[in-house]
């Protein structure tokens, strides 16, 4: 009886939750897998790591601070808010300690940059993800 | 008691540039510009605000340039007018060269050479940057604009580093360098423009250790410096009785602990 409740349940959540949609991390194809901890994830959204493990240059792709897709990244993925991330961003650029991340404005051109630019991370909608780019949201 | 209630009006915008395609990726120039107007009811601050003042005026402009996979280049010209003790005029905020000595899986090392932003606080680093403060001003009892050049920028070394933990991140700068001195040192410390100089013959050390929780959640920060400035006196500034100065040291030591609390809607500080 218990396991048939247990069913009856699972496939009402199955029924009534929305299909959800998260958002992943995505890579250049050639990049390897790496293991990466949230808090490295973190330093590379915060320009402060600058290489991958295996020394290469990394390229970060970010989308407009306003766009949803950057919100519920921010929010879900890292665990931060996107202003923190601004903040970060803005003091490195005007104490001269850093730079930027590159910006783009749309899932498309997100998607083209990952996988045209060796060394590049960004994140999608899980949705829209193809072959051209390489997920890392399992190591998560 | 001194009382002094502002009324503002900030506007400010900043902008990004990127110099062509193939130079994209090295090269990124940024700049800021902000307008204040200050009004208050008591005392004037930045001009004559009792009245209502436009003196208030910040402009930047800044460029990085990746020299190599391990050399970043960086350089900042500022111009402030605030009141009378800033007139606009063109300033060397920072020109530095940023060397990325060793990066691990979970840590980074580097320095950086050349005059370099002194970390003080949270916001010295970025205080003339109108959109990187919380306030109108940044709080007079930690960053002060009277003698602000001095704790604005060293010319020296300092290292930097950074280590992820598992529930944060720890960041640490800090080293020596000469600080830059200008008269408003002498009318702030000393009482008045003497006819004397403050030499900054001595190295002055300057550090911050930063620890990040949970991606910046919480934030703790202890920050100081420590420097000390030669005052050379002219036989006219040793005459004036009473008030009148001889050679002597100027040593000033600064300790700062700040803690921050990011929400979505919400940041509060305390220094």
């Amino acid at each position: 009886m218990d396991k048939l409740i247990k069913i009856i349940f699972i496939a009402w959540l199955q029924f009534f939750t929305p299909t959800s949609v998260a958002q992943i991390l995505i890579v250049h194809p050639d990049i390897p897998n790496f293991e990466l901890s949230r808090n490295n994830i973190r330093s590379i959204f915060a320009m402060r790591t600058q290489q991958w493990p295996d020394g290469n240059p990394i390229h970060l792709f970010v989308i407009d601070d306003n766009n949803s897709l950057h919100t519920s990244f921010c929010k879900h993925v890292l665990g931060m808010f996107p202003y923190q991330l601004r903040g970060i961003w803005d003091r490195q650029i005007f104490s001269g300690t850093g730079i930027a991340p590159t910006s783009v404005s749309s899932v498309q051109e997100m998607r083209e940059q990952v996988s045209n630019t060796p060394g590049a991370i960004g994140y999608i909608e899980s949705d829209q993800l193809n072959s051209s780019v390489k997920p890392i949201g399992e190591l998560l | 008691m001194k009382k002094l209630i502002s009324s503002y009006l900030l506007t400010f915008l900043s902008f990004s540039a990127f110099a062509d395609t193939l130079l994209q990726d090295k090269m990124q120039i940024h700049g800021f510009a902000s307008q204040g107007f200050i009004q208050t009811t008591d005392n004037n601050f930045f001009g004559d605000s009792e009245n209502g003042s436009f003196d208030f005026t910040e402009l930047g402009i800044n460029a990085s340039f990746q020299l190599s996979p391990k050399i970043r280049l960086a350089s900042q010209l500022i111009s402030r007018r605030a009141g009378e003790m800033y007139n606009g005029s063109l300033w060397l905020d920072y020109a530095l060269a940023d060397i990325n000595l060793v990066q691990g899986d979970n840590f980074q090392l580097g320095a950086y050479l050349g005059r370099i932003k002194n970390p003080l606080g949270l916001y010295n680093d970025t205080r003339d940057v109108a959109h990187t403060r919380q306030g109108v001003f940044t709080p007079q009892t930690i960053y002060f604009d009277k003698v602000r050049n001095i704790s604005m920028s060293s010319d020296g070394i300092q290292f930097y580093g950074d280590y992820q933990f598992e529930n944060g991140t720890l960041l640490v700068q800090g080293g020596i360098g000469f600080p830059i001195p200008d008269k408003n040192i002498e009318i702030v410390y000393m009482g008045q423009d003497w006819e004397g100089s403050l030499d900054n013959n001595d190295l002055a050390l300057i550090g911050r250790i930063m620890y990040e929780y949970n991606g910046g959640e919480w934030i703790f920060a202890l920050s100081g410096a420590s420097l000390e400035l030669d005052f050379d006196a002219t036989l006219s500034d040793s005459m004036i009785p009473l008030i009148g100065f001889n050679d002597g040291v100027l040593a000033i030591d600064y300790t700062i602990v700040s803690l921050q609390h990011n929400a979505e809607k919400w940041q509060f500080g305390k220094a």
